[in-house]
């Protein structure tokens, strides 16, 4: 799955870097709109070509250059421990859902339905909490924002909440 | 001296009860975003950014900032107590911060911890008020040509220090800047990658993609490596009594690696990339090999905890000498920061502070109050913070996505923009599946139109000609360091390929 993804740079990369050489390399003397996205298109196909080969000649875990700690939060590359996937396609799949739901019935019914899926989802035991909680943390949320923030958020069909 | 009247004027500025107001805030929701795991102070200040559209800049940044390092002082809190860093950067505080709450020490420990983070904080503090204005003067001199070559230096750094493999650093860093070419062109007005989407000509909104990436890209993560079946099990930490403080001889024992920390997390802070992360695993080996009882170290040493928690401390006060006076992040958190400061109008660089002092200084004055705050906090109130803690993730989670979701939208009413956060958060996910760097990403794509805007004022300056580059003696420099900066890990690399090959 490792070298799918990085076929995938490879891919982005060159089509970004066709379209890049849509634009003019130099205007008026000057370094024009392609400029920078025309050497950055070719350096990507590089590196991704690159990376990408470099992926089929390492053996399956090679975790030797994988020690060094990184100054940004908690970027370690860990394939180990993980499985998890069927709740990480769930997860997005629900919060997919939630998004179209937005502008369907507005963002306070959505966000009521999306805890509640979720909840149901991951914490089958505690049903009670997950009501409360469904209702409870949309409404604060919807009062931040709606009320406190003066913000818009989309009221859907239900245009009388707003 | 010069410097003192500034601080003054910046205590003047950050003593507003608005001020302090947010600072307090900050300083809270930084300590709730350190204590959950998974969470981390990029992503908090990335989600609350939206939030604070409506506020004046200063007090903005002040609540932001506080997030930053307040999250220092709260992801110590989980490392100590149920041996996950609610940070990377608190990381090392596990390996002798665990062993000591399960002697039952933990009050102990995470006092001296909130004491070595509040020391280590002043100390970087203290040396950020010296060194600012200095940098800045340096800075002052710097055009064009240099300033392209100090966003390269950063982003290299970056990438060099990296964990993963460092081609994947590299291709993470140029997508973000391939992000950042979309939109509108500054030199010419001409559109860029838009494909016609009005949604599109005004580029790609660095904070979707930071709370994507972030946010749900985290929060994805830590679902796969089934956070949410994990029970919490939080060591008991008694609130009051003898047993929360720390005897006499771990206060003694605790001044050297306090000292010793502060001083080296600062330096590693100040250079871009390196981290807190990065200076308290520094710290943690220094205090280990110059420790008399070295086998201690894993076991509950309080060199080993204090050491490490200062640094991390540290080196986030650090990390904001580059970002007010050259305004180059050294880290995926100071990116957001950068961010920030670029929506709020501010220019960052050498001019941030004698064009913006009640900013650059009131947020300086902010975080040394921020800090006392914190150790109060932190001293007192434990066990509200652990109790956070004891939130499963599984209720964390929808509650984080719901902002994230909420947060992206209220920005700009966009729904293309939440769009392309939750793009960004399953990208995001595959990234640190497979050991890509999100932060480098947001980082480049921060930085991406910095590096081009000075690229081309550089060339218009020399009329097309590369030559500037090297006829300036500062862009010399510069030009020397990132050379090395690249140079130096490939031999390191290559040094090692031989020697296992060999």
């Amino acid at each position: 799955m490792a070298k799918a993804f990085s076929g995938a740079f490879l891919a982005f990369a060159v089509a970004y870097t066709l379209f890049a050489f849509g634009l003019p390399f130099m205007a008026v003397g000057r370094i024009g709109p392609g400029f920078f996205p025309q050497i950055l298109g070719v350096t990507l196909i590089v590196i991704s070509a690159y990376s990408l080969v470099q992926d089929f000649r390492e053996p399956a875990r090679e975790s030797a250059d994988d020690d060094a700690p990184d100054g940004a939060s908690g970027d370690a590359a860990g394939e180990g421990s993980g499985g998890y996937g069927r709740a990480v396609a769930l997860m997005i799949l629900v919060t997919v859902v939630f998004v179209v739901m937005l502008n369907v019935v507005g963002a306070l019914v959505a966000m009521v339905l999306f805890m509640f899926a979720v909840l149901y989802l991951l914490n089958r035991e505690g049903m009670v909490m997950n009501v409360v909680l469904s209702v409870l943390l949309p409404v604060s949320v919807y009062l931040m924002f709606d009320v406190w923030l003066n913000t818009t958020l989309p009221q859907g069909m239900f245009t009388f909440l707003g | 001296m010069d410097v003192f009247a500034d601080l003054i004027y910046g205590f003047s500025v950050a003593v507003t009860p608005v001020n302090l107001l947010y600072l307090a805030i900050g300083v809270v929701v930084g300590m709730v975003v350190g204590v959950m795991p998974g969470l981390g102070a990029s992503a908090g200040i990335a989600i609350l950014l939206p939030l604070t559209f409506g506020m004046d800049p200063v007090s903005a940044i002040v609540m932001l900032a506080a997030i930053y390092y307040g999250a220092m002082f709260g992801g110590t809190i989980t490392s100590v107590l149920i041996n996950t860093p609610g940070e990377s950067s608190t990381v090392a505080s596990t390996f002798d911060g665990y062993p000591l709450a399960q002697q039952g020490r933990a009050g102990p420990a995470l006092v001296l911890c909130a004491v070595g983070s509040f020391v280590a904080g002043t100390i970087g503090l203290m040396l950020l008020t010296l060194l600012a204005p200095a940098f800045a003067n340096l800075a002052r001199s710097f055009g064009p040509p240099e300033f392209f070559l100090v966003v390269v230096m950063g982003l290299l750094t970056l990438i060099v220090v990296a964990g993963g493999k460092r081609r994947y650093g590299l291709l993470s860093a140029l997508f973000g800047f391939a992000l950042a070419t979309v939109g509108v062109d500054l030199g010419s007005g001409q559109q860029r990658f838009t494909f016609g989407s009005p949604d599109l000509i005004t580029g790609i909104n660095f904070i979707p993609v930071a709370i994507g990436l972030f946010g749900i890209g985290e929060l994805l993560y830590s679902l796969y490596q089934g956070a949410h079946r994990e029970e919490s099990n939080v060591t008991e930490v008694s609130a009051s009594g003898p047993e929360l403080w720390p005897k006499r001889e771990d206060w003694s024992e605790s001044a050297g690696p306090m000292t010793r920390g502060s001083f080296l997390g600062f330096v590693v802070g100040v250079i871009p990339g390196a981290g807190a992360t990065i200076a308290s695993l520094m710290s943690y080996s220094m205090e280990k090999s110059i420790s008399k009882t070295p086998e201690k170290f894993g076991q509950g040493a309080v060199p080993g905890l204090v050491g490490p928690e200062s640094a991390n401390n540290a080196a986030s006060t650090g990390a904001m000498v580059p970002l007010l006076t050259l305004g180059i992040p050294g880290s995926a958190s100071t990116a957001v920061l950068l961010g920030a400061f670029l929506l709020y109008g501010l220019q960052p660089g050498p001019l941030l502070m004698t064009q913006n002092p009640e900013f650059a200084w009131g947020l300086i004055g902010s975080m040394y109050l921020g800090n006392v705050m914190l150790v109060a906090l932190n001293v007192f109130a434990i066990p509200l913070f652990a109790n956070i803690a004891r939130v499963p993730y599984r209720v964390m989670a929808p509650i984080v996505i719901l902002l994230c979701v909420i947060g992206t939208f209220s920005v700009n009413g966009s729904i293309v923009e939440t769009w392309i956060m939750l793009g960004c958060g399953v990208l995001g996910f595959f990234m640190k599946l497979y050991g890509y760097s999100p932060a480098a990403t947001v980082i480049a794509l921060v930085l991406g139109p910095l590096a081009e805007e000075t690229l081309r004022q550089s060339l218009i300056i020399s009329n097309g000609s590369l030559s500037i580059f090297y006829t300036r003696p500062v862009s010399l420099i510069l030009i020397a360091i990132v050379v090395l900066l690249v140079a130096v890990p490939l031999a390191l690399g290559v040094r090692k390929r031989l020697a296992r090959d060999g």
